[in-house]
């Protein structure tokens, strides 16, 4: 909100100031609208130029919004008039104790509330009943038993519940089935469907077809009353002693708050509460009220958010090239126009005048730039989101991500745009208004001006404490920004006072380097403080390293030239000192330009380099976590595959069975009870090895050790690395071994337990793993056995293996992997998400590689006198449009080196030296495929983009250019 | 060793230079001017020629058409036996730089070279290696006397000093024939008179020298004065038959 009011402030400063010029003062007026219509296509360049930095905020906004709002909309669609979810899992007369339930809750005077609904459920193994290709199966499929009458009459909104044409209560062996479900297996009316549930397999035939919205979308198939628990019933007669758990049948009580579909939620904690306390105590056993929508929308809003501050931190960089590229442009407009300011000074208008006047110029820029940038950021969303679809998407999801914004994101996108572009275009005109007139008017070098030199030593000395202060709050506080800031801040800022004392060269030599060596450093120096490294982070080691070094570029830059003079004077090596010559005159404009592609590349190259680590994981990462396995296998939680099962099988030399559940947990950075997966172990899971662990307590010696003590010890608990961590993008915190955690079961107990080591890869998804008895005593009966590791026999060949497992247990739902295909899975959306961020910087690639163009449209025009001038003395054209390619070259093949280069020192740094991955045994490798990309595209665009105003400078006619100035 | 009286007699006979029923119209939209109207005209190497009359009557334009650096709508220009006019923009431009030096009224430097720079860039267009170009540049910055300035920028520079770099510039490539178009319309009287007496000294070492003014004393001070008026050349020959028609 703070910032929104300060956002609003200053554009609404800006765009004040702007338009009282632009209405009551006609000077200023006429000047500028004046010179944009006299070079309208350079004023095209600039609005170009200026809306890049709009529209990457705009679509880092929109893809959050569309996450937001496809995830809100999946809320209306799927959950409809249900708010809440009360859930209990009676043993014995299933049906009975959830009608006592509902006339509990019906007459407990529950505020709020406009309807309940009851039902039971059940996870079941869906079988479309084809064989070979053409079997579909949905291995745990919602199967409800819902009374059609009382449906239609549940919520505000007969359409919303979707059972308005849903007719009368299935029976006999009919299923009514989601339109989602059908499309997944392949089902229309009439056709027959399988039911694996509770070791029984019912043949069915779909009566109908629903629309997946709200109650007749909840689950995937509605069956006849009573069939859940009549097989509930058979199976629980029937099981032995030694046979496996199953999770039993859900009795729900659905419930819809009073209000609309959304502010519904509003009652939610409310209406939760009075039903925890109607139910207490009622003899209904664990009773477990799930806030359904209100999650639901949470997890949307939160979806969203990570995504938009993902996008719009990575978005950073191209944002900071963008005003890199408006600084260097508006700098362009004023040099071009320098005398013609310095007469406009000298005929009397005040230092003030000037800046408004170009201020005015540059708000309506802005204001232009902010509008089609808003345009263009819809586009590039709509492409990001494209991308997401089409790495999430599974063969049996039907979840769409919708491009979703509404006019205030645009409005705030387009302010922060106009905002950033009008600061922007403020302070280079406070810089510009302070030409010297003469100088001006007679074209030459600004003479210095003591009383300004004075204020930019004082400003110097300021940033230099700051930078101290800095450092030191830092290094007490382990603050990861003051500790990776303070000394680069403290060194560039003690550039201009240095330069008083010591040789110029070796100053801009010297600090750069010492800032540079800090931030790499500072990994390697502080492990600790560094290792949850933020997004934040990177986007400030970024701007930090290449400001660094685009100075050392500046400093050591004569000295091409100078190498280049060693060489004969070829009709290219003529090119090339003209192509030089500009770029090392202009060193302030050159820096502002280099900064913007070096900061380019930086991000490429480093996600590039991410992307090639990660995928070193998939060497190392199968024997961390298989604990001397073969295969895993997980089913259904209804219908589970038995250790009986397993060791029937030929293929299978021996089994352990994990016993799973999902309590909830809180830990130091996660004080809410958060839902997290808890798998129980014994001594046939340690039988063969143990998984790796990326950090234990310092006790044990080994992490075999550590696990052995887990079983001994039910204090102790093993947690994955992102445990309890939600969304995505670098981790700002996680599990240490020694934090206490607190598990919480259904009945609400609760035992604090102590973390003793921490998973190095969970691409298993064990979540924390606990001992067997423990979890079968504290969780149960929600604890089932639907995980199982297996070894094989020796020559059993493991393809094989899980192609007979898979079919001999299809009725179980089982999915058999191997941990290599985990962890091929596992890495494959992470590396395809890291590549979709990368097509997102392409953006700012474009940014570079634009703005390099845009500069150099612009550089023609500033120097077609010079150009005309060399054609008169003969010069041929090929020389003019050749020395244009070589300044572009010239920039470009920095900004490749200082980008690239830092970018893989910082990589190799990040994950050699930081903990910034936990522990994973990952390896530095050098992403060759992507340098090659990250290196030779901007190179080859750049030189297209030179290519138009080199061509337009070489076909200059000397006659034309010298009558403009003679 | 410079050429005495007589060889530059000799010299001056063969006209380096001739120009025929030179036309040049400005089109703007659908506005011509026609400029040149019919131009004859020989320079002979040795020669230092005075161009003279008023503003906007085509003496700039005549320099360009004369020199190459602008085409022409007809007659012809033929240098060393070349029709420059005929020539390709390339094959003019590579003769421009072997066979021209120029001076231009606003010196046009090259901002972001130094002195020196500036002066060897005709030689390094030329072929010469860059150790030997920046030795000459030097040599000739000495002779328009500012040894001490080689590694100064433009804008370091008076616009004396300035245009003494042009005209080293312009001279250091040995050019048959320099183009100078008003070298002291942006100096003060003092400066313009050394300037000039720089102009005289490279034309007393034998340089062909073109000047285009519109200062009378200027005009009236060398050898052959051509009054340019209307598009038309309306005098040409010694500046006293000039003075005596007057």
């Amino acid at each position: 909100m703070i910032f929104a009011i300060v956002l609003g402030g200053l554009v609404a400063i800006a765009a004040g100031v702007s338009l009282w010029d632009l209405f009551l003062t006609p000077t200023f007026r006429r000047l500028a609208l004046r010179n944009i219509s006299r070079r309208r296509g350079e004023a095209a360049l600039v609005v170009v130029g200026a809306m890049f930095g709009t529209a990457i905020i705009v679509a880092a906004l929109v893809v959050g919004d569309s996450f937001d709002g496809s995830l809100r909309e999946i809320a209306r669609t799927s959950l409809g008039p249900i708010d809440e979810v009360v859930r209990i899992r009676p043993t014995t007369d299933i049906s009975h104790t959830r009608l006592k339930l509902e006339d509990r809750l019906t007459h407990a005077g529950l505020p709020n509330v406009d309807g309940f609904l009851t039902a039971t459920l059940a996870n079941a193994v869906l079988d479309n009943g084809r064989q070979g290709a053409h079997q579909r199966i949905d291995t745990s499929g919602c199967v409800a038993e819902i009374d059609f009458a009382s449906a239609r009459h549940f919520g505000p909104d007969r359409e919303i519940s979707g059972m308005a044409t849903a007719g009368s209560s299935p029976s006999g062996n009919d299923a009514v089935v989601s339109r989602e479900t059908a499309d997944a297996l392949g089902l229309s009316v009439g056709n027959a469907l399988e039911m694996h549930l509770y070791g029984s397999t019912t043949r069915l035939r779909v009566r109908s077809i629903l629309p997946t919205v709200g109650v007749a979308g909840y689950c995937a198939a509605i069956i006849p009353p009573g069939s859940i628990e009549g097989l509930f019933v058979k199976a629980t007669a029937t099981r032995s002693s030694t046979s496996a758990a199953f999770q039993p049948p859900d009795g729900v009580e659905f419930v819809s708050n009073a209000g609309g579909v959304f502010d519904s939620t509003a009652h939610t904690t409310q209406i939760s509460d009075a039903i925890t306390a109607a139910t207490e105590g009622q003899g209904f056993g664990e009773v477990d009220v799930a806030a359904a929508k209100r999650d639901r929308l949470k997890t949307a809003e939160d979806t969203g958010s990570t995504l938009r501050s993902i996008f719009s931190g990575i978005g950073g960089f191209s944002v900071m090239s963008g005003i890199l590229l408006l600084i260097n442009l508006v700098v362009m407009l004023a040099e071009e126009r320098k005398t013609e300011l310095g007469i406009l000074r000298a005929i009397g208008m005040k230092r003030n005048h000037l800046w408004r006047s170009f201020t005015l110029e540059g708000s309506l820029y802005s204001a232009a730039a902010s509008v089609l940038g808003a345009a263009t950021g819809i586009g590039i969303a709509a492409l990001v989101i494209a991308g997401t679809q089409s790495i999430f998407n599974e063969e049996t999801s039907t979840f769409r991500i919708h491009l979703f914004t509404s006019f205030g994101t645009l409005a705030l996108g387009a302010a922060i745009g106009f905002t950033i572009a009008m600061i922007t275009v403020w302070i280079a005109s406070m810089r510009i208004a302070r030409l010297n007139v003469i100088a001006a008017i007679r074209d030459l070098v600004n003479p210095p001006s003591k009383g300004r030199h004075l204020v930019r030593l004082v400003l110097a000395a300021a940033g230099a404490i700051a930078g101290f202060v800095l450092s030191i709050v830092g290094v007490e506080s382990g603050a990861q920004i003051p500790l990776l800031i303070g000394v680069p801040v403290a060194a560039l800022c003690l550039l201009p006072l240095a330069r008083r004392f010591v040789h110029v060269l070796l100053v801009d030599l010297v600090l750069p380097h010492i800032a540079i060596g800090w931030v790499l450093t500072v990994f390697t120096m502080f492990p600790d403080e560094m290792q949850h490294a933020g997004m934040a982070i990177f986007v400030v080691m970024g701007v930090v390293l290449v400001t660094s070094a685009v100075i050392v570029a500046s400093t050591i830059a004569p000295f091409w030239p100078w190498l280049l003079g060693r060489t004969g004077a070829t009709g290219v090596t003529l090119s090339a000192r003209l192509g030089f010559a500009y770029p090392l005159a202009r060193r302030i404009r050159t820096a502002l330009l280099l900064g913007m592609f070096s900061l380019v590349i930086f991000t490429m190259t480093f996600l590039a380099s991410f992307s090639a680590v990660l995928s070193t994981a998939s060497e190392s990462a199968p024997g961390e976590m298989s604990a001397g396995f073969d295969l895993m296998i997980d089913s259904n939680r209804s219908n589970p595959v038995t250790s009986e099962m397993l060791a029937a099988r030929p293929e299978v030399a021996d089994s352990a069975l994990l016993l799973r559940a999902f309590p909830k947990f809180t830990i130091r950075y996660e004080t809410a009870a958060t839902d997290w997966m808890v798998s129980g172990i014994d001594e046939r899971f340690l039988a063969h090895g143990a998984p790796k662990l990326a950090k234990r307590s310092s006790e044990f010696t080994s992490d075999a050790a550590a696990f052995r003590s887990l079983l001994t010890h039910p204090e102790s608990i093993v947690v994955d690395d992102s445990f309890l961590i939600h969304g995505g993008g670098p981790k700002t915190d996680g599990p240490e071994a020694g934090n206490k955690v607190t598990i919480i079961n259904p009945a609400g107990d609760r035992r604090d337990l102590t973390i003793i080591g921490v998973l190095s890869s969970d691409f298993t998804m064990h979540g924390a793993i606990w001992a067997r008895s423990v979890v079968a005593s504290f969780l149960a009966p929600a604890a089932v056995d639907d995980r199982a590791f297996v070894r094989l026999r020796a020559g059993v060949d493991r393809t094989t293996a899980d192609t007979r497992l898979t079919n001999a247990f299809i009725d179980r739902g089982a999915t058999v992997s191997s941990f290599r295909d985990l962890v091929t899975e596992g890495l494959s959306r992470t590396t395809a998400f890291i590549r979709l961020l990368e097509g997102y910087l392409a953006f700012g690639l474009l940014i570079g590689v634009a703005g390099l163009g845009v500069v150099m449209v612009r550089a023609v025009r500033e120097r077609r006198h010079e150009i005309g001038v060399l054609r008169a003395m003969g010069f041929p054209a090929s020389v003019i449009s050749r020395a244009f390619l070589i300044e572009a070259t010239f920039i470009a093949v920095q900004g490749v080196l200082i980008g690239g280069g830092l970018a893989l020192i910082t990589a190799y740094q990040v994950v050699v030296n930081s903990g910034a991955f936990s522990g994973q045994t990952l390896h530095f490798v050098i992403p060759w495929s992507g340098l090659v990309v990250a290196g030779t595209i901007p190179l080859i665009a750049s030189l297209a983009a030179t290519a138009i105003p080199a061509r337009q400078a070489a076909k200059i006619l000397p006659a034309v250019a010298l009558r403009l100035a003679d | 060793m410079q050429p005495t009286p007589e060889q530059r007699h000799e010299q001056s006979l063969e006209p380096i230079l001739s120009a025929r029923g030179v036309h040049k119209i400005y089109r703007n939209g659908t506005v011509e001017v026609e400029v040149l109207r019919g131009i004859d005209l020989d320079l002979c190497a040795g020669e230092m020629v005075m161009v003279m009359g008023p503003s906007g009557n085509g003496k700039t334009t005549l320099l360009n058409c004369l020199s190459g650096l602008d085409d022409i709508d007809a007659g012809t220009v033929t240098i060393d036996g070349l029709d420059i006019a005929a020539l390709t923009d390339a094959k003019r431009t590579a003769h421009r730089s072997e066979r021209m030096g120029f001076v231009f009224q606003s010196f046009n430097l090259v901002g972001v070279f130094s002195a020196a720079e500036n002066v060897e860039l005709p030689l390094l267009l030329a072929g010469t290696k860059p150790h030997d170009a920046r030795e000459r540049a030097h040599a000739m910055l000495e002779r328009v006397g500012l040894g001490d300035r080689g590694h100064r920028r433009p804008a370091e520079l008076s616009g004396g000093e300035q245009q003494r770099v042009a005209i080293a510039r312009a001279l250091v490539g040995e050019p048959a024939i320099v183009w100078a178009d008003e070298p002291t319309g942006n100096l003060d009287s003092h400066t313009a008179e050394s300037i000039l007496d720089l102009l005289r000294e490279v034309h007393g070492a034998g340089q062909t020298l073109v000047i285009i003014t519109h200062d009378h004393d200027i005009g009236t001070s060398g050898e052959r004065l051509v009054q340019v008026r209307d598009g038309l050349i309306t005098h040409d020959g010694p500046p006293h038959e000039l003075a005596a028609l007057h």
